[in-house]
């Protein structure tokens, strides 16, 4: 399973190990700190793990929320690793 | 130092079976056989059944509750927790649900709804819902003639002799899942056009009924300066009938697109639960002779002023023409709350140099709508508009219903215009705060549009109006976060697991590997993952610890990484199952040894990663818990004889390698493919 980037991977793993999920996890794809308990959480809840830029959304994981619509997102860390911006960017796939 | 009561490696081999069982059953997760079998599930997605799914009936009984409720427990929560929840909240068991974690339990004291708000405030509990009582088997999608409704559901059907471009069309079925329309808010969709024959059986149910006005007693019941005005009115003759003749077939046609009755006959409209108003101003035939207050811009506007009075937010105008008014300006004006849904036109021609109204009217709660074919572009007989026509719908060759109990196909921006008509109705049912503002709802349909590229030039958004979007709820997105890495996973943790987890792991907080391999583990058995330090636990970490209350704690690597004054500390922390340490000599052995702690040969999957690099691991970390199975580790070009030897003895079904080439090289992957694991560096 892979992907272009690691954004892709994480989106292909997504994309073909989770045909449905209300809850996605979203994490920095830079830096694994923040990152590290998200994984058993998101397969606690039956959901994938999806990974960010720092600042931007990149496109594959953005189709992955697109075709998910989840009912909640969490988002792993705070504004240093992920910042309030790619929560905008988030919220403005689902006006 | 007391000693552990039993080996790791028994402890875990007896244990986590049980577990891995367990999640076996979880709605999660396919059963191990499919999983082994059936390739990576890409497969359809199947569309999940929100909200009760989609009822069929032709009047949309209302909601028939059992007066029990179905309660969903976070996983991890015991029969023992679920019966002190049941004490507490003063319920009873009644059955169990053929859905993990899940039961049905009748209140024995107080009632469903205070019961249901309890149960929605407790954190160990999942979801808790009402039970309904499921009467209608037949729903709007098994409706005969709905597979001619490309609009709503394009497959590549042919229609009208053109063979359909597939899923060029409003997600119409994928917005039903969420809602069909409520047929309770005053979400009637008002008709203003030839008058509507609700004498159809398609439209059954779907009548808007005046309540405050007594049939036929010849009094203005309401006050409202009509007499008898039960169905609506017709400002053509001046009358309480909203239907007069056969022959006027557009606003019957035009009604079944919007909410023909999902019944088991004829058609679906968009919004097969919301109710119609008809308001008739338009003449039964515009070729034959007629009264003279037919069709006239003063009986448009008084029809655009009865519907906004008696409570209508979505209007839809399939009508207009060329010429600007300033009396029909002013009546929709007037209608500031209500959305007027206006078809732009059929002459082919471009709005922005001849307008046509009300479609063209610079007004914030018009939108207007141009007609596509099912091949994805505008038709040829649609006007068009770059700046004066907002998008684009499904408008040629769409079956409705027509009077006398018949259906036929129209074509025309008639059409198109109540396909957004219902999607405005699905949209302001979902989102009720949409319904009566107007302005809000335009910019929410055109915001929720699926780009449409076609159409770019034509039309100011080059988009389709799309249901699925506009019903679609607002994820929640929260943020799990700490002052560092441990009170981050602390968080997490808080937000995932309810205490008397069986197991906790515990990794380096400074390093990745060690808490990938075991966090696929963790990911299996619901347990949660914690990070400490090489010498101490943080004080959050420590915290949440005391709370989950773990059965056993698994530290996860080697003395380098989490010294033995940190696991001595961890000791007095389980709940008598025992600390363990699951440790090889570098990440590798400790992913083997993880590996075969917990998993004996013939496991339906095994993951390998890169393990020099997070990103793809950590994104496989899920995806093990649903595919059940080991996570290893290898470098680029090297798979280590540890991650050799433990594939050796687990004898996957299948091993997925998580990243390209740059992190797994193909020659890597090819010796994993043969099965030549002893090759290592």
């Amino acid at each position: 399973m892979a992907g272009s980037d690691r954004f892709g991977t994480a989106a292909t793993v997504a994309a073909q190990v989770f045909p449905a999920s209300e809850t996605v996890f979203v994490s920095n794809g830079f830096g694994f700190p923040d990152a590290l308990a998200g994984g058993p959480a998101a397969g606690a809840y039956g959901g994938p793990l999806l990974l960010t830029a720092p600042t931007a959304l990149p496109s594959a994981t953005t189709q992955q929320l697109q075709r998910l619509q989840p009912a909640r997102i969490f988002v792993l860390g705070g504004t240093s690793v992920v910042s309030n911006s790619v929560i905008t960017q988030m919220n403005g796939l689902f006006p | 130092m007391p000693e552990p009561l039993a080996s790791p490696r028994r402890r875990l081999r007896r244990l986590a079976p049980i577990f891995l069982a367990a999640l076996v059953v979880g709605a999660f997760v396919p059963p191990r056989q499919a999983a082994a079998n059936d390739g990576f599930l890409d497969g359809p997605v199947p569309v999940p059944l929100r909200g009760g799914g989609v009822k069929g009936d032709g009047t949309p009984s209302d909601p028939q509750p059992t007066g029990r409720l179905i309660v969903r427990y976070r996983d991890g929560v015991t029969e023992l927790q679920r019966g002190r929840i049941r004490a507490a909240d003063r319920l009873e068991f009644a059955t169990s649900v053929a859905l993990p974690n899940t039961e049905v339990v009748v209140p024995v004291a107080g009632g469903v709804s205070q019961a249901l708000a309890q149960l929605e405030g407790r954190s160990d509990v999942l979801y808790v819902e009402p039970e309904y009582r499921r009467t209608h088997m037949a729903g709007p999608t098994t409706e005969p003639r709905y597979p001619q409704q490309w609009g709503l559901n394009n497959t590549g059907q042919t229609v009208g002799g053109f063979p359909g471009a597939k899923d060029v069309d409003m997600n119409v079925p994928e917005a039903w899942n969420i809602t069909t329309g409520n047929p309770n808010l005053v979400v009637a969709v008002a008709v203003t056009d030839d008058g509507v024959d609700f004498s159809h059986p398609d439209l059954a149910g779907r009548r808007w009924v005046n309540t405050d006005e007594v049939a036929g007693n010849g009094v203005d019941d309401d006050s409202n300066g009509y007499f008898d005005d039960v169905d609506g009115w017709d400002f053509c003759n001046d009358d309480n009938t909203v239907h007069d003749d056969v022959i006027a077939d557009h606003g019957t046609h035009v009604a079944g697109t919007i909410a023909a009755s999902g019944n088991g006959i004829g058609v679906a409209g968009v919004a097969p639960s919301v109710k119609i108003m008809a308001v008739k101003f338009l003449p039964d035939d515009p070729n034959g002779p007629f009264p003279a207050d037919c069709g006239t811009d003063t009986a448009a506007a008084a029809a655009i002023a009865y519907a906004y009075a008696n409570g209508a937010r979505i209007i839809n105008a399939s009508w207009g023409g060329t010429g600007f008014s300033r009396t029909l300006h002013n009546a929709i004006a007037a209608a500031p709350n209500a959305l007027l849904v206006a078809a732009a036109g059929n002459s082919g021609a471009d709005n922005d140099v001849q307008p046509v109204y009300p479609a063209s009217s610079d007004l914030p709660n018009v939108l207007s709508v141009a007609a596509i074919h099912n091949e994805g572009r505008i038709s040829g007989f649609s006007n068009f508009g770059f700046t004066t026509v907002d998008l684009s719908a499904p408008g040629e060759d769409i079956v409705s219903t027509v009077p006398g109990g018949g259906w036929a196909h129209f074509s025309g921006t008639s059409m198109a215009a109540p396909h957004a008509s219902g999607v405005a109705a699905l949209a302001a049912s979902a989102k009720p705060a949409l319904l009566g503002n107007a302005s809000a709802l335009r910019q929410h349909l055109i915001a929720t549009a699926r780009a449409l590229p076609s159409t770019l030039g034509w039309v100011a958004s080059p988009r389709l109006i799309d249901a699925r979007a506009a019903v679609v709820a607002r994820p929640d997105i929260r943020r799990l976060s700490g002052v560092n890495r441990y009170a981050t996973a602390a968080a997490v943790s808080g937000a995932t697991y309810v205490p008397g987890v069986p197991y906790v792991f515990i990794a380096a907080g400074s390093s990745f590997p060690d808490a990938l391999a075991g966090g696929a583990l963790a990911a299996q058995t619901g347990s949660p993952l914690l990070l400490v330090t090489q010498t101490g636990i943080p004080a959050e970490t420590m915290a949440e610890l005391l709370r989950l209350n773990p059965l056993s704690i698994y530290v996860l690597g080697g003395t380098g990484v989490i010294g033995n004054t940190v696991f001595n500390q961890l000791q007095p922390l389980d709940e008598g199952g025992g600390v363990f340490r699951l440790a090889g000599t570098d990440r590798f052995g400790t992913a083997a040894v993880v590996a075969s702690e917990a998993f004996g040969s013939g496991v339906p999957t095994a993951f390998v990663a890169n393990g020099l690099n997070f990103p793809d691991a950590l994104a496989g970390v899920p995806a093990s818990a649903v595919l059940h199975g080991p996570l290893l580790l290898a470098t680029t070009t090297k798979i280590p004889p540890a991650t050799a030897t433990a594939l050796d003895q687990l004898n996957p079904g299948r091993i997925v390698i998580l990243g390209g080439g740059s992190m797994i090289s193909m020659s890597v992957a090819a010796q994993l493919d043969d099965d030549v694991y002893t090759t290592g560096p």
